[in-house]
């Protein structure tokens, strides 16, 4: 940064610019009047904290050697951000009024990227990073890159940058992956309790799970999948043949929900074509696949009979209950035993069909058609009368 | 309605004619009385207590309703869970779950609606609470009024 | 017949002016004889049916007393509907679907509705048809034919404004799409404008409940009106071309005779609703959604020829030249007496012919056009 005196015209517009600016840094803007804009933005600036509070120095002085002076620290050195956050950070007593909680240097310390740093590695991520470096906001403003919902794109910057992730032997795809899977979508289409990036590996301490820790991980979320996962063969198989549990079916960071037709095929991917495995599969397949037809099946009627229009509203709603009983299979699956499945696909079925007996009944028209075969009968006989008195009348009056 | 009134009986077998005249009258007057049937049955409000526009819903008396006890009312599509909270609250949350459209299930140890299907939780102001569920539960206003409950939609 | 014994019609007619009642029901086409008011009434009504009168019961001649009869089961059957139905945009579908599913024989008495108004439609076309092709509007029968063509115009009216009613999705689109059309005639559209509260073509709340005032009270008023001054010239000039007067004598049916033939005529045109609307009922679809464009929705078919013939002409006509068109041809055919004779004694009956056979063929073309664009 050069040396430069400002001229008189451009300091007024720079106070004009700023009004805001904390007194105490007035000098700092004459020189860095960028900087002072964007973190006049940030949360720092509404608590108080102006450019010393993590630069040092003395904003007082006009002159800019001697402003420079007194603990001033330029920080142009990334290594050394994370120890000036944690200045005030991990400081109980200064972080106590906002309820922030002070142990995320320490965590920090155990993540890779804190490693790596401590190691001398510029290029690893620091605070600034994901905190952004003189507007910092809030996690929760949804212009932080904290949020969740730009999380996928702040970790990407270093995790999807090709050229930097091969130096460290990364894949430089994952990100790219995590945003076409189910919960990157999701987060896409602002569903806030869907995971970002941080939720499987750590907010500050992010380190990747390790390799049996994944069904864990996952497990936070998906408890119903995991406990019948594990009450399965898989969760005691899997854990001896040390492989990942969800991540073998799953796969992970492109994570797509498995559709009900995937599982006989899945199943053949570990197992012998014709082992007892497969068939377990297939049979799943068949009770899950058989449900969901006969519920299909039920839905169409009913959309039918709607039209007629008939009282549907509590096929409808025995419809919801029975497509209930059919997601609950989907977690079920998870433990690979035909008879949980077949009880509760049961349950989807036998209401699939109730539905659509009653519906087939009240459809049926043979009543109508017999009413009206009647009708007609009586229409026929009161034609026969009243023509036979017609005649009678004809013959009376003398014609025809 | 117009009646052979004036048919006058052959000579020949006054009896059978006079009796075959009398049916037709019989026969014919039964389009009187089926008419008037058809009118009064279709005058005649039905009972159903659904009608797709009723927005308030009778839940029956309050004593009906222990308190820490929840109640799925099944109205059009989608169930509501009626809660009652204490001697004079009562909460109505929507009964289908805002993840995948999974109906809840009320857990009474911990006054809280669950999911069965993915574990989401949903607490009585119908916040999630846990589990995938991006919305919390609509919420319908309950009331009550010369000691019944009703549920407004 | 006991001249001495005073029965109930001699203890009413005492009190009543029972002749005038009477007239009444012959307004309408159900008797066509006058009472002899100077008789007591037994007798005068005794005198009144044996005395022998055209009749108005055989082919086609039927065709009008049906149209009355038609008249009548809509009346009736949508005095019952209104029993149950409300015109607001949040009430109107639930409470057709009310009448549908709950309300006992309300199913029923919607089809009969329905396939009345279907069956009233054909024959009031028909009659014109009949009228046009028998010259039923030569001097001294122009009104005949002036108030018979109304009649078939209100009737539409009537049809479009009641197909709104039930608020689904189809109707309320279809509804529009004749809007755009009606509205496109000079004067005519902004006056159904101004009439339905409606701008543009948006149809909103108020226009809802106008169409159903339209419906249930203003439209009946005018067809019976219609049918009054409509019978009314036919009493005096008759149906048959070969007179000039109506002649009460020749077809040698008797009163009596004649109101056995209303009561045969009445039970088959019942069993003939009964049996369509069994048969084929109509369904109630889904229920309106103003912001979401139902697509693949056909104006009425009465409207449909107007409609191809806008979408014809929509390159190269101004749209209001073309509802101007509409208009000519709508008037001409109102106005058919007081053109077709002149048109008849310069060109011939064939002329006339052939440009009635056109003018059928463009509105068939027009009309499979417009299903194709719709
Ligand atoms: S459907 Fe309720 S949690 Fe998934």
């Amino acid at each position: 940064m050069g040396v430069r005196s400002p001229s008189p015209g451009r300091l007024v517009w720079l106070l004009l610019l700023a009004p805001g600016a904390a007194a105490a840094d007035e000098a700092c803007v004459l020189c860095h009047p960028a900087e002072r804009v964007l973190a006049a933005e940030s949360i720092h600036a509404s608590e108080g904290v102006g450019c010393t509070g993590c630069h040092g120095g003395d904003p007082a002085s006009r002159d800019v050697a001697a402003a420079h002076r007194g603990g001033f620290q330029s920080l142009a050195d990334r290594t050394g951000v994370p120890k000036s956050c944690a200045a005030c950070h991990a400081d109980l007593e200064q972080m106590r009024p906002y309820n922030l909680p002070v142990d995320q240097y320490a965590m920090y310390q155990t993540s890779q990227h804190g490693l790596s740093v401590a190691g001398g590695d510029e290029r690893a991520a620091v605070c600034t990073d994901c905190h952004g470096v003189h507007d910092i906001r809030a996690p929760d403003h949804p212009r932080s890159p904290a949020n969740p919902a730009n999380l996928g794109a702040t970790c990407g910057r270093c995790h999807g940058d090709r050229s930097l992730m091969e130096r460290y032997g990364h894949d430089h795809e994952l990100v790219e992956r995590y945003e076409s899977s189910v919960h990157g979508r999701a987060v896409a289409a602002g569903n806030v309790a869907a995971p970002t990036c941080v939720n499987c590996h750590g907010v500050h301490g992010a380190t990747p799970p390790g390799v049996g820790d994944v069904g864990k991980v996952c497990g936070t979320c998906h408890v119903q999948a995991r406990v019948a996962f594990l009450a399965g063969p898989h969760g005691t198989g899997l854990a001896a043949a040390n492989l990942p549990e969800c991540e073998s079916c799953h796969s992970n960071h492109a994570i797509h929900p498995l559709d009900d037709a995937d599982l006989g095929s899945l199943c053949a991917e570990c197992h012998e074509g014709d082992s007892e495995a497969v068939q377990v599969g297939l049979k799943v397949r068949a009770l899950i696949g058989a449900a969901s037809e006969e519920l299909d099946r039920a839905e169409l009627l009913t959309l039918e009979a709607e039209k007629v229009p008939l009282d549907v509203e509590d096929h409808l709603a025995r419809l919801g209950e029975a497509r209930t009983y059919v997601t609950e299979a989907q977690t079920i699956v998870h433990a690979v035993s035909v008879e949980p499945v077949e009880e509760v696909t049961r349950r989807a079925r036998s209401i699939g069909q109730e539905i659509q007996h009653e519906l087939y009944s009240e459809l049926d028209r043979t009543n109508a058609h017999i009413g009206l075969a009647i009708f007609w009968f009586y229409v026929l006989m009161t034609l026969v009368i009243l023509f036979g008195y017609r005649r009678r009348l004809g013959r009376a009056s003398g014609r025809r | 309605m117009n009646e052979p009134s004036t048919i006058d009986p052959p000579e020949s077998a006054p009896d059978r004619r006079r009796l075959l005249t009398w049916l037709a009258r019989g026969f014919l007057s039964l389009w009187g009385l089926g008419f008037a049937w058809l009118v009064t049955s279709f005058l005649k409000p039905p009972r159903s207590q659904r009608s797709l526009t009723q927005r308030v819903i009778e839940l029956g008396p309050l004593e009906s309703m222990p308190v820490g006890r929840a109640r799925m009312v099944r109205h059009g599509r989608d169930p509501v869970f009626v809660v009652r909270t204490d001697e004079s609250t009562f909460v109505g949350l929507s009964g289908v779950c805002t993840h995948l459209r999974c109906v809840l299930t009320w857990d009474e140890d911990v006054s809280a609606l669950a999911c069965p299907c993915h574990n989401g939780a949903f607490d009585l102001s119908g916040n999630v609470t846990k589990g995938p569920p991006p919305r919390p539960l609509t919420r319908y206003r309950v009331e009550t009024s010369l000691g019944k409950v009703y549920l407004h939609l | 017949m006991n001249p001495q014994r005073k029965g109930w019609l001699d203890w009413l007619s005492e009190r009543l002016v029972l002749t005038e009642i009477f007239s009444l029901l012959v307004s309408y086409g159900f008797f066509h004889a006058e009472l002899d008011s100077s008789k007591p009434p037994r007798e005068a009504l005794a005198e009144a049916m044996a005395r022998p009168m055209p009749s108005y019961s055989a082919w086609p001649r039927v065709l009008g007393l049906a149209a009355v009869v038609l008249i009548g089961v809509e009346i009736f059957t949508g005095g019952l509907l209104t029993f149950y139905y409300s015109p607001t945009p949040e009430g109107a579908h639930a409470s057709a679907a009310t009448i549908l599913s709950e309300v006992h024989f309300g199913g029923f008495v919607h089809q009969v509705h329905y396939w009345g108004a279907q069956l009233l439609l054909a024959i009031l076309a028909l009659r014109v048809l009949r009228f046009f092709l028998q010259r039923v509007y030569r001097a001294p029968r122009e009104l005949v034919w002036v108030f018979a063509s109304l009649l078939l115009l209100v009737a539409f009216h009537a049809e479009l404004t009641g197909r709104i009613l039930p608020w689904t999705g189809t109707a309320y689109w279809s509804g529009v799409r004749a809007l755009e059309v009606v509205q496109t005639i000079p004067l005519y559209g902004g006056l159904v404008s101004f009439l339905s509260g409606t701008e543009g073509a948006v149809i909103s709340e108020l226009t809802l409940l106008r169409f159903y005032i339209f419906h249930v009270v203003l439209l009946p008023i005018a067809m019976l009106t219609l049918i009054y001054l409509h019978f009314s010239s036919i009493r005096r000039v008759g149906l048959d071309p070969s007179k000039v007067r109506a002649s009460a004598s020749d077809d040698g049916v008797t009163f009596r005779q004649h109101v056995v033939n209303l009561a045969i005529l009445l039970t088959v045109l019942v069993a003939a609703l009964v049996t369509l609307g069994v048969l084929a009922p109509r369904g109630l679809p889904a229920g309106a959604e103003p912001y979401a464009t139902l697509p693949g929705v056909h104006p009425p078919w009465y409207l449909l020829a107007p409609f191809g013939f806008f979408e014809i002409t929509a390159s190269w006509l101004p749209r209001w030249l073309a509802g101007l068109v509409l208009l000519a041809a709508t008037t001409a055919f109102v106005l058919v007496p007081f053109w077709a004779r002149s048109l008849e004694r310069r060109g011939g009956r064939l002329l006339l012919m052939v440009l009635a056979g056109v003018a059928v063929a463009v509105w068939l073309a027009l009309t499979l056009y417009g299903t194709k664009v719709a």
